[in-house]
């Protein structure tokens, strides 16, 4: 227990957003070259929980290059209870790399959200396409990484550690497989 | 460390990858070989075959044919690793050591054809038999050369079959059902989805008054040279901090009054 406690204490992995009215989402990753392209499913989280109003039917993408320096917003409209495959090469800004990460915030968290101290979270998936597939490889995502508050302004949620922490990958990396490795950074 | 299973699905071969080394450098420090397991339920009961070691540091994969056991036709093969083997029978899942929490101690859970393959990292801890499924999965692809499956993976503690019923809806029109099918525990039961006239832009919703578990969603191209496998979330991942579980609880609630789920 002492041993953990020099991990655990004051040392906590992510941090909660510090504005209430903030809206949080992963940095999920986007590809952009002539074999990858990167998709989004959209669904509207408040939607799920209440009837929400036309005026707060979209969500902001927020998109950042490969440094995390964020080059454009984007809002969109979305359907209540519906899904809509957003195709990212369609907002990408040209002259970015061939990758880079990106932001789905939501318009608001719900009221029964806020009530439970709790904030509206995007982590959900991914779609990757290799040359002519038609198949989407799905990935979803699991990380409380970025928030935005209601005046726009974003706030990084990894924590520090006093500590160097590891993390090892348990998969097997196979010959004659390429494999490629994205770390995104979210610590402010 | 929880129960790792070797999947199957259509067209399909399931592999199942091993590590024994711990996923971060503070939670779990042994550096000892560990037992690897099979499990299954069959006749009411648990059934366990230890049969081999796995060294520190060591990771491997296991397809069914791997394993030198004799177990029923149709029974969720479940891997695990453990510091003594376990008990050959029993009418309670053995219990496995969970040494990691952030991030979970996981396996890799692939399924492969001659031409492609996909692969989570996943593991399956026992779901309490009162639970219940919320689920709003948007990994159906509808392009007419992709097959859809739905792959729903239960554990629970008693070996004891039972079964339930899983309906899915459009989440748009919660007065029509599209359909509804019978879910067994301790397994993994395969749906094709291809029937139900989903469209691109439905936000289907699955749900299950009497079982839980996690549906997996798999598509394979008509060549099978492309596969993607992924599963959705409970609904408490949609929010984070303050009584997030609470917040999932809500949505089962709403969700079970909009649905009118009989």
């Amino acid at each position: 227990m002492l041993r953990l406690a020099t991990w655990k204490i004051c040392q906590p992995l992510t941090v909660a957003p510090s504005s209430p009215s903030s809206v949080v989402s992963d940095l999920f990753v986007w590809r952009n070259t002539t074999s990858f392209k990167t998709y989004f499913e959209l669904t509207s989280i408040p939607s799920l929980f209440n009837r929400i109003s036309t005026s707060e039917q979209y969500v902001t993408i927020s998109i950042f290059n490969a440094y995390g320096v964020k080059v454009s917003d984007v809002k969109l409209s979305i359907d209540s209870c519906r899904r809509q495959t957003l195709d990212l090469s369609r907002i990408l800004p040209k002259g970015l790399d061939s990758h880079g990460t990106f932001a789905v915030f939501h318009s608001h968290t719900p009221s029964p959200v806020r009530s439970l101290n709790s904030f509206v979270a995007e982590r959900g998936y991914v779609g990757y396409s290799y040359n002519s597939s038609a198949l989407l490889s799905y990935v979803h995502g699991n990380l409380d990484a970025i928030a935005r508050s209601a005046d726009t302004s974003l706030q990084m949620l990894g924590g520090n550690s006093l500590r160097r922490r590891s993390y090892m990958l348990q998969h097997l990396l196979k010959p004659p497989y390429n494999y490629e490795i994205f770390v995104v950074m979210f610590c402010p | 460390m929880s129960f790792f299973p070797i999947l199957s699905a259509p067209s399909c071969v399931g592999r199942t990858t091993l590590s024994n080394f711990p996923p971060n450098n503070w939670e779990h420090l042994s550096k000892r070989p560990v037992f690897v397991n099979l499990t299954w339920s069959s006749d009411s009961l648990w059934h366990s075959f230890t049969f081999e070691e796995l060294p520190f540091g060591m990771a491997k994969s296991y397809t069914l044919s791997d394993i030198p056991s004799n177990i029923p036709e149709g029974v969720l093969p479940l891997l695990s690793l453990s510091s003594s083997p376990l008990p050959e029978r029993s009418e309670v899942i053995p219990s496995v050591p969970r040494p990691n929490q952030l991030p979970s101690w996981r396996a890799s859970l692939e399924l492969f054809s001659e031409s492609a393959s996909t692969s989570y990292q996943g593991e399956l801890d026992p779901f309490p038999e009162n639970a219940s499924l919320l689920s709003f999965p948007p990994l159906i692809q509808t392009h007419p050369t992709i097959k859809n499956f739905l792959l729903f993976l239960n554990l629970e503690k008693s070996p004891i079959a039972r079964n339930a019923t899983l309906q899915i809806f459009r989440s748009a029109d919660t007065s029509s059902r599209l359909d509804e099918f019978i879910i067994a525990n301790n397994s993994i039961t395969c749906v094709s989805l291809d029937s139900l006239n989903i469209q691109s832009n439905d936000l289907p919703v699955l749900v299950s008054k009497n079982m839980s578990g996690i549906p997996l969603f798999l598509a394979i191209s008509d060549s099978c040279t492309s596969m993607s496998l992924e599963h959705t979330h409970p609904p408490a991942s949609f929010v984070i901090h303050g009584k997030r579980w609470e917040a999932q609880k809500y949505l089962k609630i709403r969700w079970s009054s909009l649905l009118e789920i009989i």
